[in-house]
């Protein structure tokens, strides 16, 4: 069985090492830090063009139901999110949005601002009310933290009980773990309950989990908190990768590797200025005016060495691929199908 | 110090265990203390408040920014000035006097002089004698034969974690003489191994490497959860932390895996003497969730998160009481 070495814990890593896996590969995953996945809204913005199924495949979940569609749901400031795939109580149906919403903030805590997003709603002719619950949460404590036992929920439904609006817009905090208390509390209260778009919370942690539990249920081996440090690089071809966790430092034998390590924002890609570099060395990269824009070059998504040969076992995947025409917000999807890519190439190599 | 990377994801405060507890809002979290700390002027007065942290590198694991937030935060700590916490001051003040961090129960020393040393660290040797005992036992079963020396004192550790650096190296000289009579060092504290491989440059071993490989065998009946000390797993190797699992399932112990099994127990980092609440906080949340997967214990391999756990009345073996050479 052929070993390939995936490195990134992000998205773009996940669903090719799950990829991979399904195929029959020996595949080592190694990833550190939180991947730009888990800081995303956790819904994917845009459809896609490839691999429709493979990723509602990867992406299904018995705890967390997606829906898609042409899809909208509110983000944490108030504007109007569209997207085409999102857990069921982030998004209604262009058909079905709701005539009055109540937008549940904590007090003090940042993580909803029902004042602002009611304003908003009211303007765009939603009937919006706030509804604010008392809270001593820090600013800088996460709000999963406070509903993770069984009467933080009890309370929660006992303050919405009265409330007379189709739907309830709560903050985004559930974990993949809990996700089915939203189903509960809508049941308990009689009202629709939505869950707020936002980024670098709950909602990605959720996508960022699930995507490593799949992975690691396809039988892929996780080396979590790792980093590749080096790659050997003979001719055209990687042979073997020098791994890093804790104190220690091991070498491996790979037949092929994927990158998918991220952009330079956060530590894909070296970046230094206003420019950018490959941390292995070994591989060339396109910049870009905006460096975010920069990243490997590849051709049929094989990466491509410093003396401009086509490597003939490293494919790349995700943000860490230079991508002048990327659409903003259409990141996660743009990761998933160049992950797709990069097995397919590493299947025809 | 690499702070300057920081891109305020707030990964750090998602991931750590104080500010996830209910008791721990005291703390002002990893990204104040580990990042925009450093950076205030009137950083010596920042307050007992940023002690309440575990050193449990969740923060940094969590890090996108590779950056080192705990070197940050044990370096504002030996820059913190006012008063010392009751229990801390407790601590150093044993220290002065006996050089553990707690009062030595264990009296099976010995001092043969054995090319080996056994070093169990100030809670093997002051709380949890038995653990100490076991582990003795299982080295001289695997042949290893060794000394436990009543002139090793504390590894230092405890006191880098509460800013007391002079005394850490005063311990560090005291240490380095009774430890250079010995070819080989093992340990069964993930922080002892961690301080004497980080600062001692002695590439001291962990009772699981020592164990990694060998035929071994487990009278334990049950299905057991673990606890991942935190210093193992994020500290001195993950491959370390899963060598664990394989010692355990190979010597045919049941083991839950848990995604919980990797959190802090809430001993670490001067915690369980400066903020015995928020300790006994967070090891309680700890217990109710092995209690709802229906375990019939926990092992672990350390020390501390033995001590932790236990108190809040679960079984708690470390794995040189789970286990046995095959015979």
């Amino acid at each position: 069985m052929s070993h390939v070495l995936v490195v990134g814990n992000g998205a773009a890593g996940t669903f090719s090492s799950w990829l991979l896996a399904k195929r029959g590969w020996r595949v080592t995953l190694v990833g550190r830090g939180t991947p730009s996945t888990a800081m995303s809204t956790g819904c994917l913005r845009s459809g896609p063009n490839l691999c429709r199924a493979e990723i509602s495949e990867f992406l299904d979940n018995e705890k967390m139901p997606w829906t898609s569609g042409s899809r909208e749901g509110i983000s944490k400031i108030g504007t109007s999110y569209r997207c085409w795939n999102s857990p069921s109580h982030s998004t209604w149906n262009d058909s079905d949005a709701p005539k009055s919403i109540a937008v549940v903030g904590l007090d003090g805590h940042p993580s909803l601002q029902p004042h602002i997003i009611s304003a908003l709603l009211n303007a765009r002719k939603i009937e919006a009310r706030p509804f604010i619950i008392p809270s001593q949460v820090p600013s800088d404590v996460p709000l999963a933290s406070s509903f993770l036992k069984d009467e933080a929920w009890e309370t929660l439904a006992e303050e919405l009980q009265g409330l007379s609006t189709e739907a309830i817009l709560l903050p985004s905090f559930v974990t993949l773990q809990d996700y089915h208390r939203l189903d509960q509390l809508e049941r308990r209260c009689g009202r629709t309950v939505m869950e707020a778009i936002a980024p670098l919370g709950a909602a990605g942690q959720r996508l960022a989990d699930l995507m490593r539990w799949k992975a690691a249920d396809s039988g892929v081996i996780i080396w979590d908190g790792r980093r590749a440090t080096a790659l050997d690089v003979q001719a055209d071809a990687v042979r073997g990768a020098t791994i890093a966790g804790g104190r220690e430092v091991r070498d491996i034998a790979v037949d092929a590797v994927i990158i998918a390590t991220g952009g330079p924002l956060v530590d894909g890609l070296v970046l230094k200025e206003r420019d950018i570099g490959d941390p292995f060395g070994k591989f060339q990269i396109v910049r870009s005016e905006d460096p975010l824009k920069g990243g490997y070059d590849s051709s049929d998504g094989m990466l491509i060495n410093i003396s401009g040969r086509v490597m003939n076992n490293v494919a790349g995947a995700g943000d860490c691929i230079s991508s002048e025409g990327r659409i903003y917000g259409s990141g996660l999807t743009e990761a998933l199908e160049s992950a797709y890519l990069a097995v397919r190439a590493l299947e025809g190599a | 110090m690499n702070e300057g990377r920081c891109v305020k994801c707030g990964s750090c405060l998602r991931a750590c265990p104080v500010l996830n507890d209910p008791s721990g809002h005291q703390f002002p979290g990893p990204r104040t203390v580990g990042v925009d700390a450093r950076r205030f002027l009137e950083r010596d007065s920042i307050g007992q408040n940023a002690l309440r942290c575990t050193m449990c590198h969740a923060c940094e694991w969590a890090c996108p920014s590779g950056i080192t937030l705990t070197c940050s935060m044990l370096k504002l700590r030996s820059e913190m000035s006012g008063e010392r916490l009751p229990g801390h001051h407790k601590m150093l003040e044993n220290v002065s006097s006996f050089g553990r961090t707690v009062s030595t129960e264990f009296n099976g020393w010995v001092e043969k002089g054995e090319r080996t040393l056994y070093f169990p660290g100030c809670i093997g040797l002051g709380r949890l004698t038995s653990l100490t005992t076991s582990v003795s036992s299982l080295l001289t079963s695997l042949g290893i034969k060794h000394d436990i020396s009543s002139e090793a004192m504390c590894c230092g550790s405890p006191l880098l974690k509460i800013g007391a650096l002079g005394m850490a190296e005063d311990l560090r000289r005291r240490n380095a003489e009774v430890f250079s009579r010995y070819d080989r060092i093992i340990t069964s504290c993930p922080g002892c191994t961690y301080q004497l491989r980080e600062v001692y440059g002695i590439e001291a071993e962990h009772v699981i490497e020592v164990l990694k490989g060998l035929d071994l065998r487990s009278d334990l009946e049950g299905r057991y959860a673990l606890q991942v000390p935190c210093h193992l797993k994020r500290g001195l190797s993950p491959w370390t932390a899963e060598d664990l699992v394989s010692i355990l399932e190979g010597a045919g112990v049941r083991v839950v895996r848990l995604p919980e099994e990797d959190g802090c127990c809430g001993g670490g980092g001067g915690m369980l003497s400066g903020f015995p609440d928020t300790s006994g906080s967070i090891a309680r949340n700890k217990v109710d969730m092995y209690r709802r997967a229906g375990v019939d214990g926990v092992i672990t391999a350390c020390p501390f998160c033995s001590l932790n756990l236990g108190r809040e009345g679960i079984r708690v073996l470390d794995i040189g009481e789970a286990i046995a050479l095959k015979r």
